[in-house]
């Protein structure tokens, strides 16, 4: 009214300047009544906000709509500040409305992070929590899972393999708590459901939490003893549409090679390993000087086979394009990307077939979010990708392994004709070079979609703070394998006469394969995953009082399209309740219970149902007044302990356990004179009481920030009991017949540790630079495995960590003859030579047998796992490198050629290291192999699992390093909102003590014969516009 | 705006409290379950066949305890395998222990079995149609006679054993109420035989038809019977003072420690009262006439491979080729259907356990033995004379039926050029021309198909005419030495073979007990090596230690010709008293507080 009074008053005084000044004068005094809200970038309505009036203590703060009303002239400023938001400042002029959207200040304590079914403010969270900024994912893998070791504190992560497709890593919270029949993998959320994270696009990624203690955890149930990792993807912001461009190119290569013998070094071992036991040599002195002569490479073959089947280079392509905007109505966030990797092997041309080895997907992303009433939101969100693997019809594995058994001596690659070199009539000793490049293809088609729709309705008018939310997603997944395979007839010289007259080879047929073309095999596989919530949520502040509330109802069904019986086609089905209250008292004491009540279909319908109850308590010291004095130097310090239950409940690969499992086609036999056979029916699996285990989590934490906030510092020490670990019962005598052992909730586990991060941000000056680190170390230990006790202490398991290596332990190598009789040994004494393995006799009884093994290794998981790297700015320039490395893992070595020639036939490959062996010629003990000798029988006493083949598998690498220009904004004429130009380096540089293969990836593998992990070398761009 | 805001909320309260009482409760129905399976005939059948199972399939014994197949063949002084994962490999160099896997295999896998037959025992009964009682009663007794011919496998392989009864343990029952002690060798003895003679009143004399050919049948149990009543009386089991310390806790004796000869006599009937049951209508030697004259080597060697042949008492069909790959040599050269690996080989004790063709063995010095040179000589199954090492020359038929030695032809004629077996360094199945080759030179020959090698279907003998023959007079020879049945039914086994008969001219009659029971043993070496004997002889005997222990021979593989002639040790095999007997697994051992371990170990 009094604004219409104003402007009436306006247009009837358009007389002089004078009054026409004065008139304005007393306009621009006038204090007018503004209005207006304030949002944030995803359009939720920020409460608490201060908007004062520039130069005044006029203000007021915005109510829990977000609303505001303040009186301001039209020469006055608003000021909109918030804790934890970038502050904005407007002018009035002639707007009476405003709506403001403030953008959140990275890393400040009000920043909103996820916790388990919702967000909490950074600052109240009692839970140990770790995140990571997702743009550090933003690199050239196919699988983020290979990321995450090293940059969060509590994710321990071993990546067993660098097949494209095939590369992802395992990855543990806090480590390994589990043991016997249950998943050591933590639950995998996206937006909310569970999900795969392997072929998620790291550039839509929002957010990336790791919940590892039961206040973050306790919600999930049966679900959540193995921690939780929650991605959230990118939605919409409203603006216009932003684009964003990113592109990368690279190289990749092999981290390492295994380094094999050449034929000299070969024959020589070769030869030893028979004359070293009394036996002819094996190799003439004209057939080694043949062969190296390459006078006759077909008869006298010389083949590094690793060089044979590898290229030098293969490809790494990333492209994404994504657009993001919208209205206060409406946000969306939509991309798609696609990710091309091609391996390192190599393809005969003269086949008519692909069988080259590669990887493609192609990623899209959409995220609506519409305000369909100012009260009521609906959220959409698409995801899906298809995926193409293409790779020989035999597994790498398989090819490294026959690379492993052949020495470079055996075959060449093929004979003139085509002809596939072998020896066995099984088909055994197979050529390498012939299983990668004459065996067929394989292809496997992988499709996901996976939906979302959420609804969450504001009941702020009917309580202030109260909203209810409920989701429903569908997921579906298919995938389609076909295999091309073929195996053809192998030859081999005739040896008695292995050339005709006129010269040819005279090749004999040795094997007899299924023919030259190729076979047809299909295999399908693919799930349905329907998952439904509907909570209720309170959040309200009463002057310092702040409280919230959580009460969440979910169920989930997930069916397995193409089950192999009838159990497991039946859904696998969840259902459960969630619920968290929460308390703070002027952010500086905080409290909250969470519940977590629910069910699964594995137990019986008495024991089906659990209760996970979990506390948290926070302490924020630096909000208290009598920390003021030295908040200037310790700006936030926070203490928060955490208690609580969390389960797991599934049992792999047995459903129903409660259910006595009866099968038809079981062993029969064959009653008739014709071999007509009768199959069997018979228990497979008997029921038991079985239910969840239970882990008890308690994490202490502390959080300080200091030097103006440059320097944050986060420890938390846990500790965890897990009981009732689900086991087959170890404690049934065999005698009683049964065709499995039932199982029980017999195991306990116990771990602790610490994990840790740091973090300094700096300048000099136009130089910005950061610096970070981040720790992990846990021990865990068997405590119960239901294993009756052994006949002597140091054979018992429990104690020990849970994937404890256990063996003989090796006292060095045998002096001389006298050493030897005066020692008990395995076996066979006559085989035993100088130089030979000499075993501990533990119960001292003159034996060497099982009640001599014990402790002798930690096993292939690390107990420590670190970061730390740096960044450095200047100008347009930033560079950044990360390290990892990890400590307390080791590696079993076992197998061909690392085991030189100890397989039945006593021929395999040698690794380049062969010459460092015991020998009458070096009769030293700090050698990598013992005396050599030929064949199965004669290694017997070497190749016992002991100590002496246990190596620590300790590394460190540069794992990224980036380089990244971002052009002038002269440069850009407006076009561009932002372009960079980036160098990035994956795995570039390894620091290990092991240097025959790459350990990361190998380390369950005792002879390396892995696919390796690649390193890649990627030019790329970035810009918006 | 504010009705729909109503509409909303209801719909998610709603949703909230929406009970999903019965979203768990999806059991499998319809599923199948014990109670099922013996509501029907055909299902409660399928369940008896899971029951035969654990019949051991001994032509898998490169992978022991792969269904029961033992290391009964490589692990005696018979024969040797190649490859160093075969378990008797182990065995044999004295390189295992209670933590040895296949040590528990055959302990786990037979009290399946026995578990089985128990549970099918006491439900059988709840099929009511389409089942007669007379077909129920015969089912129960053939699982009465597997129950109890498992027990014996377990006594053979462990010594005395827990016993169980006719309940089976429930699954959930109290750790106190399983801590079972050993049962003595007698109570053993005792309970097998007597279910064996319960089985054998209920079980039909032959098969009915083709389509059962392979059901337990009464002279099986009867069989069993005799054999475990053998074993009763042996040394190992008789009286052993090796075995005075292998009490249960509460100090009870489990191997009789005073030497009881009537427990010979015992057996000597069953065997005679077996053999008066039903031979010749039911059982007799195999033979076959050529030219209406017997063929001794035809008769021996298809009395392995003809299916269900008269000899055959006990036989268990399988489709697997194992055994064929083994017996078949690499034959580098030739075609696929002639080439396996040779990879079980016969030991020199083997080859030289066989008689001469004048019915003498080698170590007499009137036999015509020759241990240098090489002559022309035609083997029974060859169509030309070849030159061969003099030792195998002029042997008895049974030699060449069971070894396959340098420059042989083989078996298989069905290829072209006829396979012909050379087996020193680098000949076509020698050491040095493929990874697979014959371990000690001599090749076992015995079960070679005479058809391609990749067929697997063949019946695995486990008891046969000649056996219980064989049984019998070494039963009647410790009983009632002099008895006149023993030189009648030794003759018979010499006379099918084609060996000269004790008593016949230049080949006297053993004088005496002792050389009696030479000769016996002897002939059990030659008639039924490789067939799963002689292991359990040589315990039974405890002979094993000078059997067993030291170095085995064979000929010298890593030379060609002569020098491949050459006898030499491959392996210095470790025999100690703990042998005698597989440990029991140390689980259980360690589980059951009432269990003893087997001495030694």
């Amino acid at each position: 009214m009094r604004n219409q009074i104003l402007l009436f008053k306006k247009r009837w005084l358009l007389l002089g300047i004078i009054l026409l000044s004065v008139i304005n004068l007393s306009a621009q005094i006038a204090k007018q009544n503004i209005s207006g809200s304030v949002r944030d970038r995803a359009g939720v309505f920020l409460s608490n906000i201060s908007v004062q009036v520039q130069g005044s203590n006029q203000g007021t703060i915005t109510d829990a709509k977000g609303e505001f009303n303040v009186k301001a002239s039209k020469v006055d400023s608003l000021v909109f500040s918030g804790i934890g938001y970038n502050a904005q400042i407007v002018v009035v002029g002639d707007n009476r409305v405003f709506n403001i959207i403030l953008e959140a200040k990275q890393n400040s304590l009000n920043e909103v992070v996820v916790v388990g079914f919702g967000r909490q403010r950074k600052i109240s969270v009692v839970g140990a929590q770790s995140t990571i900024n997702p743009e550090e994912l933003n690199m050239p893998v196919s699988n983020i899972t290979t990321m995450l070791a090293g940059r969060l504190s509590g994710v321990i992560g071993v990546q067993r393999g660098g097949q494209p497709g095939r590369s992802g890593a395992d990855i543990w919270i806090r480590g390994i708590s589990t043991f016997g029949g249950g998943s050591s993998a933590p639950l995998l959320l996206v937006d909310g459901v569970e999900r795969p994270i392997d072929n998620i696009d790291p550039q839509d990624i929002a957010s990336f939490t790791v919940l590892k203690d039961a206040a973050g955890t306790a919600v999930y149930g049966v679900r959540g003893a193995n921690g939780v990792i929650l991605i959230t993807t990118k939605q919409g912001k409203i603006g216009k549409p932003a684009v964003q461009v990113d592109f990368s190119q690279g190289v990749s290569m092999f981290t390492q090679v295994p380094k094999m013998a050449d034929a000299a070094a070969y024959i020589e071992a070769a030869n030893e390993s028979y004359t070293a036991r009394g036996q002819a040599s094996k190799y003439s002195q004209g057939y080694l000087d043949s062969t190296l002569s390459g006078i006759d490479p077909e008869l006298y073959p010389n083949v590094d086979w690793f060089d044979a089947l590898f290229k030098k280079r293969g490809s790494v392509r990333t492209a994404n394009v994504n657009v993001s905007g919208g209205t206060e109505f409406l946000r969306y966030y939509g991309s798609v990307s696609y990710y091309d990797e091609s391996g390192l092997l190599k393809t005969d041309k003269l086949q008519s077939y692909n069988a080259d080895l590669n990887f493609r997907r192609f990623n899209v992303t959409s995220n609506v979010n519409m305000n369909i009433t100012r009260t009521t939101k609906l959220d959409l969100g698409i995801r899906g990708f298809f995926s193409n693997i293409n790779q020989p019809f035999i597994g790498t594995q398989d090819i490294f392994g026959s690379a492993m058994s052949t020495p470079p001596t055996e075959y060449p690659l093929e004979y003139t004709g085509g002809f596939v070199p072998g020896k066995n009539p099984n088909g055994g000793y197979r050529n390498p070079w012939a299983d990668l490049t004459r065996r067929g293809y394989s292809t496997e088609f992988n499709n996901q979609l996976f939906s979302n729709l959420r609804l969450t309705q504001d009941f702020g008018f009917l309580l202030k703070g109260f909203s209810a939310t409920t989701m429903f997603s569908f997921d579906a997944a298919n995938t389609q394998i076909i295999n091309r395979g073929k195996r053809e007839d192998t030859f081999f010289p005739d040896p008695e006469n292995r050339r005709n007259p006129d010269g040819s080879l005279n090749l004999t047929r040795t094997f007899v394969g299924g023919g030259n073309y190729l076979g047809y095999d299909r295999q399908n596989r693919g799930s349905r995953n329907f998952y439904w919530e509907s909570s209720l949520n309170y959040d309200n502040t009463f002057g310092d009082h702040r409280v919230g509330g959580l009460a969440l109802f979910y169920t989930s069904d997930k069916t397995d399209a193409f089950a192999g019986d009838f159990a497991s086609a039946i859904p696998q089905r969840y259902v459960g309740l969630a619920s968290r209250i929460t308390y703070s008292y002027k952010d500086r004491y905080f409290i909250e219970g969470n519940l977590g009540y629910n069910g699964s279909e594995t137990f019986a319908p008495e024991n089906r149902y659990g209760f996970f109850p979990a506390f948290g308590v926070g302490w924020v010291p630096s909000n208290e007044i009598f920390f003021e004095p030295i908040k200037n130097v310790i700006s936030y310090l926070k203490f928060r302990y955490s208690d609580g239950l969390t389960g797991i409940g599934d049992i792999v690969g047995r459903r129903f356990g409660y259910l006595t499992i009866v099968a038809d086609n079981q062993q029969g036999y064959r009653f008739a004179r014709d071999y007509g056979y009768l199959s069997g029916i018979n228990v497979t699996e008997f029921g038991a009481e079985v239910k969840w285990a239970e882990a008890r989590k308690q994490n202490l934490g502390i959080e300080i920030k200091t030097f103006n906030d440059k320097l944050s510092l986060i420890v938390d020490l846990f500790k965890e009991r897990r009981t009732g670990i689900f086991l087959r019962r170890a404690s049934l005598p065999t005698f009683m017949g049964l065709p499995n052992s039932p199982f029980g909730n017999l195991g306990i586990s116990d771990n602790k540790g610490v994990d840790a991060s740091v973090e300094y941000n700096g300048n000099f000056g136009e130089f910005t630079f950061s610096v970070r680190g981040n720790f992990t170390y846990n021990r865990d230990k068997m405590v119960e495995n239901d294993q009756p006790a052994p006949k002597y202490e140091w054979m018992d398991r429990r104690g020990y960590n849970i994937l404890a290596r256990f063996g003989y332990i090796a006292e060095g190598l045998f002096r001389d003859q006298g050493e030897i009789e005066a020692s008990a040994v395995p076996g066979d004494r006559s085989i035993i030579r100088p130089g030979d393995i000499k075993y501990k006799d533990l119960n001292g009884d003159g034996l060497i047998n099982s009640y001599d093994q014990t402790y002798v290794g930690h096993g292939d998981v690390p107990s420590t796992v670190y970061g730390f790297g740096f960044g450095v700015g200047y100008k347009g320039f930033r560079l950044d490198a990360l390290f990892t490395g990890q400590y307390g893992a080791d590696i079993y070595l076992a197998g061909d050629a690392i085991q030189p020639f100890a397989n039945g036939a006593g021929i395999s490959n040698v690794f380049a290291n062969i010459n460092d062996r015991w020998s009458e010629k070096n009769p030293s003990q700090d050698v990598f192999y013992p005396r050599l000798a030929n064949g199965e029988d004669r290694n017997r006493n070497n190749v016992q699992s002991s100590s002496w083949w246990i190596r620590d598998a300790d590394f460190t690498r540069l794992k990224t390093v980036q380089l990244g220009y971002t052009l002038p904004k002269s440069f850009m004429k407006n076009i561009f909102k932002n372009a960079m130009i980036y160098l990035q380096a994956i795995n570039p540089v390894t620091f290990s003590n092991f240097d025959l293969w790459d350990l990361e990836s190998t380390v369950n593998v005792g002879n390396g014969t892995r696919y390796p992990n690649i390193k890649s070398y990627s030019l790329g761009f970035n810009v918006s516009f | 705006m504010k009705q729909l805001n109503i509409i909303l909320s209801i719909l998610c309260l709603c949703l909230l409290t929406t009970g999903c009482k019965k979203y768990l409760d999806q059991v499998p129905d319809d599923r199948l379950t014990l109670e099922e399976t013996f509501k029907n005939r055909a299902s409660a059948e399928k369940f008896l066949a899971s029951a035969y199972a654990y019949i051991p399939r001994e032509h898998t014994q490169r992978f022991v305890g792969n269904y029961n197949s033992g290391p009964w063949t490589g692990a005696a002084d018979e024969a040797e395998y190649l490859w160093g994962f075969v378990e008797s490999n182990q065995m044999n160099i004295g390189s295992w222990d209670v933590s040895s896997g296949f040590t528990k295999a055959f302990w786990r896998d037979y009290y399946k079995g026995i578990r089985i037959a128990t549970f099918f025992i006491s439900n059988i009964d709840n099929v009511t149609v389409d089942i007669s009682a007379a077909q129920k009663a015969q089912y129960k007794a053939e699982a009465r006679a597997l129950r109890a011919i498992y027990y014996f496998h377990l006594m053979r392989i462990y010594g005395p054993v827990v016993l169980l009864g006719d309940d089976v343990i429930p699954v959930d029952a109290p750790l106190s109420d399983i801590q079972l002690p050993r049962s003595s060798v007698d109570e053993c003895v005792d309970f097998i035989t007597s279910q064996l003679d319960e089985a054998a009143a209920a079980l039909p004399i032959t098969a009915s038809n083709d389509a059962n050919i392979a059901r337990i049948t009464k002279p099986i149990a009867l069989a069993v019977k005799a054999q475990t009543l053998l074993y009763a009386a042996s040394p190992l089991l008789n009286g052993n003072p090796d075995l005075a310390n292998l009490k249960n806790k509460d100090g009870k004796q489990l191997v009789p420690q005073t030497n009881d000869p009537s427990k010979w006599q015992k057996a000597a009937a069953a065997y005679k009262d077996f053999i008066t049951q039903f031979v010749p209508n039911t059982f007799d030697l195999y033979r076959v006439n050529t030219g209406g004259v017997l063929n001794p080597y035809l008769s021996c060697r298809d009395a392995i491979l003809v299916d269900w042949n008269k000899e055959t008492i006990f036989g268990r069909p399988d489709d697997d080729n194992a055994r064929n790959y083994e017996v078949t040599p690499y034959h580098n050269g030739f075609a696929s259907e002639v080439r396996g690996s040779g990879g079980l080989g016969a030991t020199q004790r083997q080859v030289d356990a066989f008689f001469m063709a004048n019915g003498k063995p080698i170590t007499d010095p009137t036999s015509g033995y020759v241990t240098s040179g090489t002559s022309q000589f035609k083997a029974p199954d060859d169509d030309a004379p070849r030159e061969v090492f003099n030792e195998w020359v002029n042997r008895e038929p049974r030699f060449y039926v069971n070894i396959t030695y340098d420059n042989r032809t083989f078996l298989n004629k069905n290829s072209s050029p006829v396979a012909i077996t050379r087996l020193y360094f680098q000949g076509n199945s020698g050491k040095g021309t493929s990874n697979d080759y014959c371990p000690t030179g001599y090749i076992v020959r015995k079960g070679a198909q005479t058809k391609d090698w990749h067929q697997g279907n063949s019946v695995v003998i486990l008891i046969r005419l000649a056996t219980m023959y064989l049984d019998y007079v070494e039963a009647l020879n410790e009983a009632s030495p002099g008895d006149a049945d023993i030189l009648i039914y030794l003759n018979l086994i010499r006379e099918r073979a084609g060996v000269p008969l004790y008593g016949s001219a230049g080949l006297p009659a053993p004088a005496d007990q002792a050389a009696m029971r030479a000769a016996i043993r002897q002939e059990r070496q030659v008639e039924l090596c490789f067939e799963n004997v002689r292991y359990f002889d040589t315990r039974r005997w405890k002979i094993a230690e000078q059997t067993d222990g030291g170095p085995a021979f064979g000929l010298d593989i890593d030379s060609p010709l002569p020098g491949f002639y050459t006898k030499k040790a491959f392996e210095t095999r470790v025999f100690n008293k703990r042998h005698y007997f597989f440990p029991i697994p140390e689980e259980d051992v360690n589980n059951d507080a009432q269990l003893v371990q087997n001495p030694g170990w």
